[in-house]
């Protein structure tokens, strides 16, 4: 029994069925899907945006300790994400591949598809136009979908500030995106 | 006939994150129907919206590698 186990936080990983081993485990494997979206929507190439998730859940592994258990899990692998992101991409030890449209996903099946695809590239490549702190928001709000309350947390700041970000880089992108059509044509 | 309040700034975003409250919803549908111009600002919000919402959801339903597996598998069946 955990009657007064406000000193046991240390060691609660131990105890109980949600802290055991698997179930770390299964939590951590439901959360690398996501992860890997936001790398690879972030650097693009799949193999290298795995590269930086691989870093994270290693990290994520050897502190397992100092993640709080009843706290928002997903918020704290996205601070450990960033952090590699921070130190390697930025870094510019790898180049970014930013440039280029993915031919990966090339296998064309119709016509629809292939316009709906070009237009997320056109997104995608307006997104990478943004300014960092409004990329941040754009790629944790409305693509990962986290709240705003994550958000705060994982970029710590306030939330006043994540919605004020946030409406300042939608109107950013917007403003890319327009530009981006007028400029196209004919390409 | 209700008479269209102001809503904020931060209520529209809520509104384009589909996190706004019923309540909320009918009073920004209601103030953006008495501002054309605002309504369709934030249209095109909204397409932007669901563009960013679409990319990368392929990548979710990719089986995860096996060398991200892999780390998981480190972590020590008893620990301290």
């Amino acid at each position: 029994m955990v009657s007064g186990s406000t000193s046991d936080v240390s060691v609660s990983l131990d105890v109980g069925g949600e802290t055991a081993p698997d179930d770390v485990r299964r939590r951590l494997t439901e959360e690398i899907p996501r992860l890997r979206r936001y790398a690879r929507v972030l650097v693009r190439d799949p193999a290298y945006a795995d590269d930086l998730v691989q870093d994270c859940l290693t990290r994520a592994v050897a502190r397992l300790d100092s993640y709080e258990p009843g706290t928002n899990l997903r918020a704290w692998l996205f601070v450990i994400l960033r952090n590699v992101v921070i130190n390697d991409y930025h870094r510019g030890r790898r180049g970014p591949a930013l440039t280029e449209l993915s031919e990966a996903h090339a296998s064309v099946s119709t016509a629809a598809d292939q316009e709906q695809r070009l237009m997320l590239d056109e997104v995608r490549q307006a997104v990478e136009k943004l300014p960092e702190e409004q990329r941040d928001i754009i790629l944790l709000v409305p693509v990962e979908g986290l709240a705003y309350e994550e958000v705060a947390q994982i970029l710590d700041i306030p939330i006043g500030t994540v919605r004020s970000r946030l409406s300042r880089a939608r109107t950013a992108l917007r403003d890319l995106l327009a530009r981006g059509s007028a400029g196209e044509r004919g390409n | 006939m209700a008479r269209p309040e102001m809503v904020s700034e931060e209520d529209i975003q809520e509104y384009i994150d589909g996190r706004a409250s019923p309540a909320l919803r009918a009073q920004v549908d209601a103030f953006l129907a008495a501002n054309p111009k605002r309504q369709a600002e934030v249209q095109a919000l909204l397409r932007q919206q669901e563009a960013l919402r679409r990319l990368g959801t392929e990548i979710l339903a990719e089986p995860i590698p096996d060398r991200l597996q892999e780390i998981l598998r480190r972590i020590p069946d008893k620990r301290r």
